[in-house]
């Protein structure tokens, strides 16, 4: 009965609001994003998905083409800037974008309910990896493994805090394609983006520097989210009246993050971010076990 | 490999610039109804919390490719932007593909079969699975 008077209140909304209401929701999303280092789809699917009255289908599209716009719009000025590395990217993105399709499929033919609880239950997961997270700035790496000599999974970039060159190399290549295969299934399968899983396996399990990890993690999130988008959009889960305004807010926002960046308490921001995670999340588990609807 | 990263930069750069014009414009024509849409947004409004089964039945939207029949539409049209955006990479990766054969053999293979995978999800053919 709650659900039904939910849906008769938002229907008698004049739809023009919505959007409106997207936009400027993926605007404070884009900088809050920025602001915490997270992607703007891990904060916008389950945010979204439990506050706006758009099914989780759509919202789950929208955020991993959220994601993509946000990573090919960033990537170039980092592939320029040597802060982030084909080369590295290359192999796990493959891995990654074969999953990431079975991730969509299979999101798409689990019943919402499911999906809801699910996808709550991996922001709280997400929330406390967030929470718990340690990151190595210059990781040390003894030696590369056979797989990443092999691939010549190694180079080097200017660090400009540092004021000096960083070389690096990779280890533990087979456990890397590993995580990367399961992060593409939950990329797929959520629509969250990949950053807040490509990070920590790049910089703490590959031993690539934190910089390199944070620049790479956008070319192989782009690479993921392709894959899983088509299968989105030709299934029909992709509505231009929700996804154009959601792109565009972030990306603004995501403009304005990156001015405020110099000023704004980042700890505080990261803290906010997290309580707005479990917030989200609780609501999701709760809204797909029928508790709260 | 150096030499092939920047021309990646320089595609996806470019590509994502023209897909975000697309986008802007297209919603533009679609929202103030330059462009007649296959379902206005005053009809979709009433779909948008149906599960994505239900929606299909209820609103006759296409599948798969089929909405290249509507790009005409002011729904539809948006399509041609968030394809572009689908594309980008592929395009790059196409574009490098023949410096990575020349000066890294292991990433050319790496290459070919990432544009396998992705041609396979952009066929339409998987989501029918």
């Amino acid at each position: 009965m709650q659900a039904a008077d939910t849906l008769a209140t938002t229907a008698a909304l004049a739809w023009w609001i919505w959007p409106i209401a997207l936009f400027a929701a993926t605007f404070a999303l884009g900088i809050v994003a920025v602001l915490s280092g997270v992607g703007g789809g891990v904060l916008f699917v389950p945010i979204v998905g439990s506050f706006f009255p758009f099914h989780l289908d759509f919202v789950r599209g929208t955020g991993l083409l959220l994601a993509l716009s946000g990573a090919l719009s960033a990537a170039p000025s980092l592939l320029n800037a040597g802060l982030a590395s084909l080369r590295l990217a290359m192999p796990f993105a493959l891995l990654g974008s074969i999953s990431s399709i079975a991730g969509a499929l299979i999101g798409l033919a689990l019943p919402a309910a499911v999906m809801q609880a699910a996808l709550g239950a991996t922001i709280l997961a997400i929330a406390a990896l967030m929470w718990r997270a340690q990151r190595s700035e210059y990781p040390q790496v003894a030696a590369p493994d056979r797989l990443s000599a092999a691939l010549g999974l190694r180079g080097s970039f200017h660090d400009p805090a540092a004021g000096r060159e960083i070389a690096w190399q990779t280890h533990r290549t087979p456990a890397g394609l590993a995580f990367f295969a399961g992060i593409g299934l939950l990329a797929g399968m959520f629509g969250l983006g990949a950053g807040w899983a490509n990070v920590p396996v790049l910089n703490l399990v590959l031993g690539a520097p934190l910089k390199l990890a944070v620049g790479t993690s956008g070319v192989v999130l782009a690479v993921i989210d392709t894959s899983a988008a088509w299968v989105y959009l030709h299934s029909g889960a992709v509505l231009p009246l929700i996804t154009v305004p959601s792109i565009v807010g972030v990306m603004l926002g995501a403009k304005v993050g990156a001015r405020l960046l110099r000023v704004a308490p980042a700890a505080t921001v990261r803290k906010t971010v997290i309580a707005l995670l479990l917030v989200a999340g609780a609501r999701a588990l709760l809204k797909g076990t029928g508790l709260w609807n | 490999m150096e030499l092939a990263q920047q021309a990646f930069a320089r595609w996806v750069s470019a590509g994502t610039r023209i897909a975000l014009a697309m986008l802007i414009a297209g919603y533009a024509a679609y929202v103030t109804g330059l462009l007649q849409a296959h379902l206005p947004p005053e009809a979709l409004a009433k779909l948008w919390h149906l599960p994505l089964a239900d929606y299909l039945a209820t609103s006759t939207a296409p599948t798969g490719w089929s909405w290249l029949a509507l790009a005409h539409r002011g729904d539809y049209f948006n399509y041609l932007g968030i394809g572009l955006l689908c594309t980008i990479v592929m395009l790059a990766y196409l574009r490098v593909l023949p410096q990575l054969v020349r000066s890294a053999r292991a990433h050319a293979l790496i290459a070919l079969l990432e544009l396998a995978v992705l041609l396979a999800a952009a066929s339409g053919l998987l989501h029918s699975i």
